[in-house]
């Protein structure tokens, strides 16, 4: 009646809402990861605020950040799409 | 012995051969509503949560909440709470099951379950991202940005970079920043790709 296996509990919806929330941001991590080298190889070594700026940048938004840096041709370039992109 | 139970009524078998063990020796906490006492500890009738008719859950954990408020199980009640709807109700979200237990979204994102659970998640997909992942992340990646620079690809070069290890993928997507077409691409895969 009252008996609950760990299985039962990791497929319980709230427990996979959870788990894939936490692999979500793992994931994001790594495109971060990715955004800051590339970016760092267009427009040389970036501030703590631009850094910080893309950290804080979801999936999505870092997708679109990838395709547009291969048209940066310096840190003006970032700035300009880091102040369209971010509030 | 502490036997913890829906109630004492169930049927354990033939009492006889132990009647004197379970008279003298076990301790019964029985989980059914009309079995465990208003006077119970909070966390007992927490336990008690796992059988409660669903209707009475919300003034159920008020309750409880409210008389652990202040004292030294303030800190955890919404833990355990929320860790037993959790297990109970496995087809709820989790907003449905701060719902029943009156806890906000908030303060169960704070628990410890929540937590533990969302740091395994954050662990597989960091893992992911450390080993095999990593390299499905920086190899999906390297294809949209190749798609971009070099214009659409051969399904041919598309399974030589899913087959590059991930120091193969990081070299690439930083030489692709280079790349003006197509040529450059299989140039590149030519030089590193067996």
């Amino acid at each position: 009646m009252g008996g609950i296996t760990v299985d039962d509990f990791t497929s319980s919806v709230a427990y996979r809402e959870i788990f894939g929330l936490g692999r979500q941001e793992g994931r994001q991590t790594e495109a971060v990861g990715i955004s800051l080298r590339l970016l760092e190889h267009r427009c040389g070594s970036l501030t703590p605020n631009q850094q910080a700026r893309i950290q804080a940048l979801s999936l999505s938004a870092l997708e679109t950040l990838l395709v547009a840096l291969l048209d940066f041709q310096g840190p003006d370039d970032l700035n300009a799409w880091l102040s369209q992109h971010t509030d | 012995m502490v036997v913890i139970c829906p109630s004492r009524d169930l049927n354990f078998g033939d009492p006889t051969p132990v009647q004197e063990f379970v008279e003298r020796r076990v301790v019964w906490i029985e989980l059914l509503a009309e079995r465990l006492p208003l006077t119970a500890p909070p966390l007992q009738r927490a336990l008690g949560m796992l059988l409660l008719p669903e209707d009475q859950l919300p003034v159920c954990s008020a309750s409880i909440r409210a008389e652990a408020a202040g004292t030294s199980l303030d800190a955890e009640i919404d833990d355990v709470i929320a860790a037993i709807l959790v297990s109970r109700f496995n087809g709820r979200t989790v907003p449905e099951i701060c719902a029943m237990g009156g806890i906000t979204v908030d303060d169960f994102t704070s628990s410890v379950a929540y937590r533990e659970i969302f740091g395994l998640g954050h662990q597989q997909g960091e893992q992911k991202g450390e080993q095999k992942g990593r390299q499905a992340e920086a190899a999906a990646i390297s294809l949209r940005l190749l798609g971009h620079r070099c214009g659409a690809l051969t399904p041919s070069q598309q399974s030589r970079i899913q087959a590059l290890p991930l120091s193969a993928l990081e070299a690439l997507l930083d030489a692709l920043l280079d790349f003006h077409g197509p040529d450059d691409l299989n140039a590149w895969l030519s030089r590193h790709a067996s």
